[in-house]
């Protein structure tokens, strides 16, 4: 069943998967080449990288998002086109297929990850690193990937519900977002721990730094650091 | 604003007074005269300055009496004024900072100088309003938060203020290490800036320093003894030199007309490169004054009790001595200390990559778990 | 197991404007059970119903022996289904698509699929996107024949095709059932279709079951009688009335549509004073048609 959800979702994915290896082999060699460093500038040297790599630098996690989230999307394009009929007719149970086609799309998540270990050591190659700095192409293509296979597992759960358990999951995220604030600062008024803290905040930094999900897209994201 | 009035008409008279003496070419005893006659008038607006006094000074008692009665806190050396409700708050908070941040400062002078006020900014009357800035002998530090503020909000409040009339204490110190904040403890998360900041720094003095080069350290720092030429050729090799101006120069088409920029950076003549920067205006010494910080923060932990008076005491002091009195260590061995410090806090850029992966893989896990529950009753 | 398909007591309902009311419904085992019924009167629902793609309020529902949605596993591995709109992916070219499938069911037979890809007039490299209509209502047959089903499930299956396709698909259907013995269930609102071919129909009208009924008895059983001098109030009446209408002009003659009818009972209507004028055999569409007239409220009564 795995072979079969891998050529479908190949067939759906394949044009954007192409662009995106190309996109991911591109985006290390670009930022090393010191773009945005200034003219007449030896690119090799330190400050050149420190101009031309930190400016590209948020378009790596980016790129692993939107190649997530598009493999997420092309994963469950036409059953959602065709109302799930034909999955539904299908003599599998849910979950098998769900955990099929999901491994289908970690498998295509793979073609870009690759792509981009090799583009960022080739670029490593490229820099000639000062004295007390390193370079981290495998350790980086390895945060890529793993960038790519959250954003999609995410989306990709997201888009397995319902629209109703979509907007449910939604809806109570903006809500914690909007109202969280003004419930912190109402419940301050009667426990210490409210007024010295702010709830959302914790909980934000939970995600992003600590142990969320979304620390893989916060953490380091140098190819050339000490 | 009625004395301000009051004074200014009686300058703008003895002004006009003066002129009149200037054209009349009066008698010295004339001048006496009309002096003399002034006096009843000059007393007279005395008087009334001092009732005008009076009156606003009853005006407030009465008014702070009836909507804002306030009293003093005295949190160690740190003196505050608050509104009565809230004094307990105002101390626990001072308190706390106070201890947290500023534990090597032992006394500060700077601190006799400055009141520090504490109110609700959406108080129905703002009592400190009038007493921002310098006031008689003493600076007014307000710290005025909304109510809806969280506290972690208002104690970065307080902390900048303390931080601000402590830091007073090192005004004699060079500009550098005087723009250290007091308020900053030096905590790994600053150690692995700094180290960052000194193993990006483009200068062969700074590598030798990472290397393990206490000298090239002090002289990164800014601190070693050559000058001129010699301090510059210390501080960065030949490309580098080079690379500095080039860097100035870059896409600038004014300036590069000059013979000897053009001979630095067409025909990359080391001497003349040179002969630009020990002309510029700017300060090329490789560490600046973030990294400068951490070694100021960490005298004063070497030296640990009396360290701040010491460190305060030193203005006269070149600042190698100055942070030698203040850790009481001779400043190579300080160094030492600190690039032993740097380099254990060093980043780790990727160290605790497979760990993070694993958690990654978890909530990958997780959300091909929430994935699975998806039903087949998908229609309708 | 006599029933391939067998609801009892199903209820389903969407908002307040469709409902399926207390279904029951069976299939026998190796009938062509023809589902007629007009537009949105539920046929399309009932069969996702027990295909285990919606979620029933109440009621028992089994297929080939077995429960929905328990079993839906091995019962889908033995269903062959055409849905009412093509499900198939666009990108893929027909073989690709068979091939795709065929990895799913384990009684797949690739010989008849090839077969019938030629018999159809396939062409294994056209893609999807590409095909008519009627292409794609073949490819699907083909894709729900060559799983060698026990059970085939056929929503509207003709709906928009052309004759000449029609035709090559009803008789890929009668050729399978001659082999194989496999029930066939067939939704369509179009009665001829249904009734050179079945052997079993059930009538849905808004969400009920109105008729369910071999097919002969449905095309014989169902008549128009002129009759003069009829009660008012009938009682024990041994046929089905599903409606009366008084004629117009001068007279008591009317009009009765029953159901069920044979012929020795016309000696109802003399033990009632009155008198059988005519009896005429309706088509299977103008019975179709005054069965539904007979079970919607507004046509009760005759009004």
């Amino acid at each position: 069943m795995y072979q079969p959800m891998l050529f479908l979702h190949w067939k759906q994915a394949r044009t954007f998967l192409a662009l995106a290896v190309v996109a991911a082999f591109a985006l290390p060699l670009l930022a090393s080449e010191g773009v945005g460093a200034p003219r007449g500038v030896d690119v090799s040297s330190l400050d050149a990288y420190r101009f031309g790599f930190e400016a590209w630098l948020p378009f790596f996690p980016a790129l692993a998002i939107l190649i997530g989230m598009t493999l997420a999307l092309t994963a469950w394009n036409w059953d959602h086109r065709f109302d799930h009929v034909y999955a539904l007719s299908l003599p599998v149970t849910r979950w098998q297929y769900t955990v099929q086609k999901m491994l289908a799309g970690v498998t295509l998540a793979l073609l870009p990850a690759v792509g981009f270990w090799l583009g960022a050591n080739v670029a490593a190659a490229s820099i000639a690193l000062p004295e007390g700095l390193n370079a981290y192409p495998n350790e980086l293509a390895v945060r890529f990937f793993f960038a790519i296979l959250l954003s999609y597992t995410m989306l990709f759960a997201a888009a397995a519900g319902t629209i109703r358990t979509t907007m449910w999951v939604a809806g109570v995220i903006l809500c914690f977002v909007f109202f969280g604030n003004i419930a912190n600062d109402f419940l301050g008024y009667y426990y210490d721990f409210f007024a010295r803290e702010n709830v959302v905040l914790i909980v934000f930094e939970w995600m992003f730094e600590t142990a969320g999900p979304f620390e893989v897209f916060s953490g380091s994201w140098s190819l050339i650091d000490v | 604003m009625f004395r301000r009035l009051l004074l200014g008409a009686l300058a703008a008279s003895l002004g006009w007074t003066n002129a009149l003496s200037g054209q009349t070419q009066q008698t010295e005893s004339e001048l006496i005269q009309q002096l003399d006659s002034l006096r009843p008038l000059l007393e007279r607006a005395e008087a009334e300055l001092q009732a005008y006094e009076a009156h606003v000074r009853e005006v407030a008692r009465s008014w702070a009496s009836e909507v804002a009665r306030v009293d003093t806190v005295r949190v160690g050396q740190v003196r505050i004024i608050t509104p009565v409700e809230q004094v307990e708050a105002a101390r626990n908070l001072f308190a706390e900072v106070w201890e947290h941040h500023f534990a090597s400062v032992d006394h500060s002078p700077a601190l006799d100088e400055v009141l520090f006020t504490f109110q609700w900014s959406d108080a129905r009357v703002p009592i400190f309003t009038d007493a921002v800035g310098p006031h008689g002998a003493v600076t007014v530090h307000p710290v005025e938060y909304d109510s809806r503020q969280s506290r972690a909000v208002v104690e970065a409040r307080i902390r900048s203020v303390l931080a601000l009339a402590v830091s007073m204490d090192l005004s004699g110190l060079g500009t550098d290490y005087r723009r250290w904040d007091p308020g900053n403890p030096l905590d790994a998360r600053s150690l692995e800036s700094a180290y960052r900041i000194v193993a990006m720094t483009q200068s062969q003095a700074s590598r030798a320093c990472l290397s393990g080069d206490i000298d090239a350290c002090a002289s990164a720092m800014g601190l070693g003894t050559a000058t001129g030429v010699r301090q510059i050729e210390d501080w960065y090799s030949p490309n580098e030199r080079w690379s500095l101006i080039a860097r100035t120069y870059a896409g600038a088409r004014m300036g590069r007309n000059s013979n000897t920029i053009a001979a630095c950076l067409d025909e990359r003549s080391i001497e003349h490169c040179d002969q630009i920067l020990v002309d510029a205006y700017r300060d090329l010494t490789p560490y600046r004054s973030d990294v400068r910080a951490t070694l100021v923060a960490h005298a004063l932990e070497v030296g640990g009790q009396g360290s701040w008076s010491r460190l305060r005491e030193s203005a006269d002091m070149t600042p190698s001595e100055a942070l030698e009195h203040a850790s009481m260590v001779p400043a190579e061995e300080l160094i030492a200390s600190w690039l032993h410090r740097l380099v254990e806090n060093r980043p780790d850029t990727y160290e605790r990559l497979l760990p993070k992966s694993g958690l990654t893989m978890l909530w990958a896990l997780f959300f091909a778990a929430l994935a699975m529950r998806s039903t087949r009753w998908r229609m309708g | 197991m006599n029933s391939a398909i067998e609801l009892n007591n199903v209820g389903w309902k969407a908002g307040k404007s469709f409902e399926l009311k207390d279904l029951s419904l069976r299939v026998p085992v190796g009938s062509i059970y023809g589902f007629l019924g007009p537009n949105g009167s539920g046929k399309t629902t009932t069969i996702r119903i027990f295909m285990g793609m919606l979620k029933p309020d109440h009621g028992e529902i089994a297929v080939l022996g077995r429960s929905v949605p328990n079993d839906m596993k091995k019962i889908l591995g033995r269903v062959g289904y055409v849905p009412e709109r093509p499900h198939v992916y666009p990108a893929l070219t027909v073989g690709e698509q068979v091939k795709v499938h065929a990895s799913f069911f384990g009684a797949w037979d690739a010989g008849w699929a090839k077969e019938l890809m030629g018999r159809l007039h396939l062409d294994p490299d056209r893609k999807i996107a590409r095909m008519s209509k009627g292409e794609t209502g073949k490819l699907l047959l083909l894709l729900a024949l060559s799983q060698r089903p026990d059970l085939l499930v056929l929503d509207e299956p003709t709906d928009g095709l052309d004759p000449v396709v029609r035709r090559d698909v009803l008789s890929a259907v009668l050729d399978y059932v001659s082999e194989t013995s496999a029930t066939v269930f067939i939704s369509s609102h179009l009665v001829h279709e249904l009734e050179r071919i079945c052997d079993w129909v059930g009538v849905m009208d808004d969400g009920r079951l109105v008729a369910e009924l071999p097919m002969q008895r449905f095309k014989n059983g169902i008549k128009r009688l002129r009759i003069v001098g009829a009660p008012e109030a009938v009682e024990q009446i041994p046929f089905t009335l599903l409606s009366r209408q008084r004629d117009n002009g001068a007279g008591s003659m009317e009009t009765w549509i029953v159901r069920d009818w044979e012929s020795p009972m016309r000696d109802y209507f003399d033990g009632v004073g009155a008198t059988v004028r005519d009896v005429i055999d309706l088509d299977l569409e103008e019975g179709f048609v005054e069965l539904l007239r007979s079970s919607r409220p507004q046509y009760e009564n005759g009004s």
